[in-house]
């Protein structure tokens, strides 16, 4: 049984019958510690555009600059540069990848970084090439929220994520819409390769789920 | 990006009072309350387009559109390869370039935006396709860091001195 059902209790079906709201207790942390620091927002979202996140922000009374990524595209060019080729890509070739589908300004410092369960669909070593990439552009009050697996075996579903509100998040079944299903990693190999967060406090939800809040 | 700099050939430059803008039909429904002009499926405009009135968008435009102070929509049928400034912008078809809008910005659930958006207020639909960034609010920074602070603390639901307990 998914994780979803099992939290039946806290769940509010939405209007479309495949979107759920579900109850978190790290994302008004990560929220909390960002706005509290600086006036002016930073957000990465690595979920690539959704209308509730951007519904979020909307309604906050501080600037934001909200930037979506398109790690869909950075999956699908890695996985594709990987199947052309005889050898897998350098490091150097997936870091310059990275910097491509991220497109990050130089001088842009993150507050908040919306992982969601993104990390799961790189190998290790495309890991350490997105923490190289992201590592310039945070400082001692970025906070990133995302989520692991406790028991990594059992795998980790794929859905599209986005913020509903201060302590609750959307959660849709990708389906059809994920090309390339995330491979769930433990802590300790996120540890090991995404260095450039550490993981500060994690929630176990249901199943194994874990929700994280990630630190400098 | 195309249309940060200057149209190559000012000759194909349009007004928006020019002979290719014609009245709305009634399909295009944004911009109803007021009258507005509108670019038909089958015309193709590259250049500047400036004007003082609502523009509706239902063909193809490369260059740049500037209504400072209209409304400015793109219907599903659109096509533009601009930079849009514009009061309100409502977007439901294609869009690559920027945006800017002095009062908001919607990508409707048709739309597909490749660029970047500048506006107060933003709205993304459900099914909206979107890639680049938003800069919402810019008019605002100025506020006292302790002000924002305390309105975004109140809507996580915490006060700064239980937070630290729950972090600790």
């Amino acid at each position: 049984m998914s994780f979803l059902r099992r939290t039946s209790d806290k769940v509010k079906t939405t209007q479309e019958s495949t979107e759920s709201q579900v109850a978190s207790r790290l994302l008004a942390q990560a929220l909390e510690a960002t706005v509290e620091r600086t006036e002016r927002i930073n957000v990465l979202d690595l979920s690539g555009g959704s209308s509730g996140t951007v519904a979020f922000f909307n309604n906050l009374d501080c600037p934001t600059h909200l930037t979506f990524a398109d790690c869909d595209g950075l999956v699908e060019a890695i996985e594709q540069a990987n199947t052309d080729k005889d050898e897998s890509l350098s490091f150097v070739q997936r870091v310059s990848l990275c910097q491509a589908h991220l497109d990050l300004p130089t001088d842009l410092q993150l507050d908040l970084i919306l992982l969601w369960d993104f990390l799961h669909y790189f190998d290790t070593t495309t890991l350490e090439a997105l923490s190289n990439t992201i590592q310039p552009h945070i400082h001692q009050g970025t906070r990133a929220y995302g989520f692991g697996s406790l028991h990594s075996h059992r795998g980790i579903k794929a859905y599209n994520y986005a913020i509903a509100s201060e302590n609750s998040i959307f959660m849709r079944p990708r389906g059809d819409s994920a090309s390339i299903l995330p491979q769930a990693h433990s802590q300790q190999q996120l540890s090991e390769n995404f260095i450039c967060l550490r993981i500060g406090r994690g929630t176990l939800l249901q199943e194994g789920h874990l929700e994280l809040l990630l630190e400098p | 990006m195309f249309g940060k700099d200057k149209p190559a050939n000012d000759s194909q430059t349009n007004e928006s009072r020019s002979s290719s803008v014609k009245a709305p039909s009634s399909a295009s429904n944004s911009i109803n309350s007021r009258s507005a002009a509108m670019i038909g499926q089958s015309i193709n405009i590259k250049g500047t387009i400036t004007g003082k009135e609502n523009l509706i968008v239902e063909g193809t435009v490369e260059g740049s559109i500037s209504l400072p102070d209209n409304d400015l929509t793109v219907s599903e049928s659109g096509k533009v390869t601009a930079d849009l400034s514009a009061k309100s912008v409502n977007v439901g078809g294609q869009v690559t370039g920027d945006i800017s809008g002095t009062e908001k910005v919607v990508v409707s659930k048709t739309g597909r935006v490749r660029g970047n958006i500048v506006a107060p207020r933003v709205t993304l639909e459900d099914g909206a396709k979107f890639k680049g960034s938003i800069d919402m609010d810019p008019g605002e920074a100025s506020k006292p860091a302790g002000k924002v602070a305390g309105k975004v603390a109140g809507k996580v639901g915490l006060s700064p001195t239980e937070s630290s307990q729950e972090a600790s």
